[in-house]
């Protein structure tokens, strides 16, 4: 089989389940989130920010293929959607910045690289996005600068810690589980493995 | 649970999903710039009516639905009032040396109401709108290749069975000696099994879908077809007529 | 004509030293009725995906040799083509399938090879119609039973109506009666059609005669023999044997009377009316009297182990049990039969705490279930689920099978010739380093069942532990089954496999419509004819043959 670049069937379905199991625990997560931001305001809620990011990092790490960072976010969107999100536009919005700005990072790097550190970028890039984002839609412009910049460098620490490294430690533990061997991370993992054994 | 009032016959179940997610971005869109109560508020007023009016969808539920977004809109008022961009001058009274400004108060509102009308224009989407009709929706009015609306009504259908694996994981880890343990450890032992799954089943999935035909091209027949229809041009109607009234009762009135 | 071709054909799974399906030469004509036979893990499954073309086209799979369908590559096909020359018809019912409902999932095939609206209607009406789900159409397909949705997989493939139909064990799954009419459904359909059907089946039970000829593959590689069914369950016998294939109990029963002396088939039966045929010509008659010492089931007076009062349950909108009362003894083996979508697995779940009863309630050991934890009941119960990959939760086969030692803290010295032993048994050594997921269907169900068989629990509720075995697999099952319950274990089995019933259980439930039809012994089970009708189950063959073979000890003496 020919791996081209444009993602194909298999793989769009692959990132439409990750991303519906993500989905499953965010509706867990948008619970525990809104208790959260009620109780400590929008800044508390930045703590969670980046697991909102987990499932497009976690679909462009183990697919490495351009655009899949903001495709798997608005299939994750979408599908959020079709299980009757009280969030649905924002969510659909949100999806759109935050994939694309992680996107713009793998992009950057030319889709070569994914390792942690660009994870990392990728997921701080991504909660920046949808700072903006929220920042215009829910009107933070209102609030006194120490709430804003406290609640970014909440959100971009949550897309560090949640979106990058804990992208990065999940997926990896999903790899020992062989169910990747078909995808990019699994065949580039395996072929390390046999060059160190041998 | 939501199927029941996504099937009904109703006025805002026979609008075309793409006209009716179309008109939610646009009030996010319409709502960035205001930041009084009133517009807001007269705004939540008119969605819940059409929502149950025109949608068939009982209040309980509604409020069911968004009496925990309540909590999220009121986070809005008080950081408003601790921590104001610009303290107001109507002080109402303070609260442990705090002065607390009706100005304050009134932004807070408006942010907290704008977040339920956010989300009151979500529900009107989502209550009245069939899955299945969404998607056919995004592929034949949005041009979303098949590939991605298909892709994903897959994944939709296995959404209540990864809630079942969830369970089911707990129930093989019980039933195989392991009681509960600590919540973090327990994560992974749970996410790790559902996301091989998970993959597992997806590949198997695209695999049936091939060989089912299914090549995620555009030629291929649609067997319902989402037309546009009178419903629609009534539901943009009165959606402009909405945004008109809207925008005269606020230079009117509030500004 | 010929239709299918294959030349010395052979796929390998990436990162995988061996192939999955070794070199393979066969043909078959336009038309031909296929029964395929293989121990579990040969490759069947992987041979069907590449004769769609789905191997190497989709799946990432290194092939070799070729393959020829009406001369022409199948991966040379468009998808849309592919799916209209060769279709075909999934082990696994629950992962293909991509829409909400029957009705749904059954257009989305049709929409896929762009017909008109018009001609979707028809065939998708029809095609509800051959599989009886016509009032089913709307239904959610997540909440239908297994066989239900075995039989929504069937009506898609009629729909599109291929010329070549692959069936990978269409009937795993599926009650006795359900099993006979769907197979009997395929074979009208390739009469009447002139279609090719390939069956990859373990059991294919009375309707072997209208199979045009077996083909029967090795685990290393290469057919072992082929031919008309006759031929090869009379001239390979032994041969299949030891590859451990299913070999048809009639037949069997056949060859060894032959062998005995005790009659000369001037040709095989291979069902039950051949065989009285065959009998009544050369004027033997069925021995009428019940020569079965019907052992009296002894109901023993002991404490119930569990005891099930007027319990009744319901999904959501849907009643699936009611009413149901009975008593489990300590040291029993029950069989839990019963129709598609009568309640069997719910029924189980209550019993192993994993639902829990809308009305009445379950005792155990004098203690009702209510004032219990269910970590306790589920600690006291071990449970193998219909579906096999909800039992997984490690990453290697190995850890899955040992998983219940390392918990209860045994030493790996304690355990490590048991888990040797326990994949040489089930045949999964060379799979020990592999992902649970990764198995064949039959390999991923002895695993599901191996892992709760190193458990101490006292009580175990297997949902279908044999679907999807082949013989010798069956057997080494059910032999580690028959030892736990000498040693004292108490076993609940749901099966559809009647011949399990009649050589294993000591009692049978049966389950019809969410109500307790039958509690009683096996023998006075299986004469109950009526109610075995109503229930969509069988008499097993051997039961049948039992007698005949007392018509022949008989005849013996007579002599
Ligand atoms: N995706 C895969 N990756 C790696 N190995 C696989 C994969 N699918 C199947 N295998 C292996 O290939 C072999 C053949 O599998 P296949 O499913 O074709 O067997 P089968 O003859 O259909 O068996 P069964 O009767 O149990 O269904 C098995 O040993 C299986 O473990
Ligand atoms: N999760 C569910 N939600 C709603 N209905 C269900 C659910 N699971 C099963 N049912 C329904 O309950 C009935 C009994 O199902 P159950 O799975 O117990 O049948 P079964 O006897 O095990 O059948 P099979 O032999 O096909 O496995 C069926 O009509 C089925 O459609
Ligand atoms: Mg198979
Ligand atoms: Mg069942």
């Amino acid at each position: 089989m020919i791996t081209s670049r444009t993602l194909n069937l298999r793989e769009i379905v692959v990132m439409a389940f990750i991303s519906a199991v993500f989905g499953v625990l965010y509706l867990l997560w948008v619970f525990l989130n809104q208790v959260i931001t009620g109780v400590l305001g929008p800044v508390g809620g930045g703590i969670l920010a980046g697991s909102w990011i987990m499932a497009p990092i976690v679909c462009a790490l183990i697919i490495q293929k351009p655009g899949v960072a903001l495709i798997a976010e608005l299939i994750a969107a979408g599908t959020e959607v079709m299980v009757g999100s009280v969030n649905a536009g924002s969510v659909l919005i949100l999806g759109f910045t935050q994939g694309l700005g992680a996107e713009i990072i793998f992009a950057v790097f030319r889709y070569r690289s994914y390792k942690l550190p660009v994870l990392m970028l990728a997921g701080m890039a991504g909660t920046f996005a949808s700072f903006l984002t929220m920042y215009a839609m829910y009107g933070y412009s209102q609030y006194s600068s120490v709430v804003i910049w406290a609640m970014l460098g909440v959100m971009l620490l949550s897309g560090i810690i949640l979106g990058g490294w804990g992208s990065h430690y999940l997926t990896h533990s999903l790899v020992r589980t062989g169910v990747l061997h078909n995808f990019a991370l699994g065949k580039a993992e395996y072929q390390k493995r046999t060059e160190d054994s041998a | 649970m939501l199927d029941a009032f996504q099937k009904k016959n109703c006025f805002l179940q026979k609008v075309n999903p793409a006209l009716k997610l179309g008109s939610v971005l646009v009030i996010i869109a319409v709502m960035i710039p205001i930041f009084d109560p009133w517009t807001p508020l007269l705004l939540f007023g008119v969605t819940l009516a059409m929502i149950v009016g025109l949608g068939g969808v009982s209040i309980r539920f509604l409020s069911l639905l968004l009496l925990p977004f309540l909590l999220f809109g009121f986070s809005f008022i008080w950081i408003q009032v601790v921590f104001p961009d610009e303290r107001g001058e109507t002080i109402l009274f303070t609260i442990a040396s705090m002065p607390v400004a009706l100005e304050n108060v009134f932004t807070g509102v408006s942010l907290g109401m704008r977040a339920l009308v956010f989300a009151s224009w979500s529900l009107l989407f989502v209550l009245t709108t069939e899955p299945t009709r969404f998607m056919l929706s995004l592929v034949q009015q949005c041009k979303l290749p098949p590939r991605f609306g298909y892709g994903m009504m897959a994944a939709y259908r296995f959404l209540p069975a990864f809630q079942q694996e969830l369970q089911q994981i707990r129930t093989a880890h019980r039933i195989r000696g392991l009681g509960e343990k600590r919540k973090l450890k327990q994560f992974k032992r749970y996410f790790i099994p559902l996301m091989a799954g998970a993959i597992r089943k997806a590949e198997r999935t695209a695999i049936a879908m091939e060989s089912k035909g299914f090549d995620g091209k555009r030629s291929r027949t649609f067997y319902q077809r989402i037309q546009w229809n009178r419903s629609d041009a009534v539901f943009a109607g009165m959606f402009v007529a909405l945004l008109v009234v809207l925008f005269y009762v606020r230079m009117e009135w509030f500004i | 004509m010929i239709d299918i071709q294959t030349t010395d054909v052979s796929v390998r799974y990436p990162m995988q030293n061996n192939p999955s399906l070794p070199p393979v030469s066969l043909e078959i004509n336009q038309g031909e009725k296929i029964l395929l036979l293989g121990a579990s893990g040969s490759g069947k499954s992987t041979l069907a995906l590449a004769l769609q073309g789905l191997i190497p086209r989709t799946i990432d799979a290194e092939k070799t040799g070729s393959v020829a369908v009406k001369g022409m590559a199948p991966e040379s096909w468009s998808i849309t083509d592919a799916c209209q020359h060769v279709g075909i018809l999934f082990q696994d019912p629950d992962t293909q399938f991509c829409m909400v409902t029957v009705e749904e999932e059954i257009i989305f095939g049709l929409e896929n090879i762009g017909i008109s609206v018009d001609e979707i209607e028809t065939r998708l009406e029809n095609s509800l119609a051959m599989t009886g789900l016509t009032k089913r159409r709307h239904d959610s397909i997540n909440n239908l039973s297994g066989g239900l949705k075995q039989k929504t997989a069937i009506a898609c493939l009629l729909a599109i109506d291929p010329e070549t139909m692959v069936l990978d064990e269409p009937t795993a799954n599926l009650d006795p009666q359900s099993t006979e009419d769907i197979l009997q459904l395929w074979m009208d359909i390739a009469e009447n059609k002139n279609k090719t059907l390939l069956f990859i089946e373990h059991n294919i039970g009375n309707l072997l005669p209208d199979i045009d000829r077996v083909i029967v593959l090795s685990k290393n590689g290469g057919v072992i023999t082929e031919g008309s069914p006759r031929e090869v369950f009379r001239h390979s016998f032994s041969a299949l044997e030891e590859e451990g294939v299913w070999i048809p109990t009639i037949c069997r029963e056949a060859l060894k009377l032959e062998a005995e002396g005790k009659m000369n088939w001037s040709q095989l039966p291979l069902s039950l009316e051949e065989w009285e045929t065959e009998c009544t010509r050369i004027g033997m008659e069925k021995s009428d009297i019940d020569s079965t010492t019907a052992e009296k089931y002894q109901i023993r007076d002991e404490k119930p182990l569990m005891e099930v009062k007027n319990v009744s349950f319901s999904y959501r909108d849907h009643q699936a049990l009611t009413n149901i009362q009975f008593n489990l003894y300590a040291g029993e083996f029950v069989a839990l039969a019963g129709a598609n979508g009568a309640g069997k697995s719910t029924l189980a779940k209550l019993l192993a705490g994993i639902h829990v009863p809308t009305t009445g309630s379950i005792i155990r050991n004098g203690t009702p279930s209510e004032n219990m934890r269910t970590d306790d009941i589920m600690k006291q119960t071990g449970f193998v689920f219909q579906n096999p990959e909800h039992q997984f939760i490690c990453d290697t086969v190995e850890d899955e099978l040992t998983y219940g030692w390392r918990i209860a803290g045994v030493a790996q010295k304690e355990w490590q010739k048991d888990v040797e032993d326990m994949l040489a048994m089930f045949h999964l050594t060379d799979k020990r380093r592999e992902n649970p997921f990764s198995l064949s269907q039959g390999q991923k169900r002895r695993l599901s069942v191996a892992t709760m068989l190193t458990s101490k629990q006292d009580l175990l509720i297997l949902d279908e532990p044999t679907f999807g075995q082949d013989e010798a697999n069956t057997s080494a099952l059910m032999n580690i089954l028959q030892n736990l319950h000498r040693n004292g274990k108490t076993i609940l089995m749901i099966t559809h496999d009647m011949e399990l019933i009649e050589q294993y259980a000591e009692k049978v439930l049966l389950v019809d419509e969410g109500a307790i039809k039958y509690d009683g012994a096996v023998d006075t089970f299986f004469e109950k004819k009526e109610l075995l009708h109503q229930a969509s189950v069988q008499v097993p063959v051997s039961r049948e043959l039992k007698r005949w073979r007392e018509t022949f000890l008989r005849q013996e003496i007579l002599c």
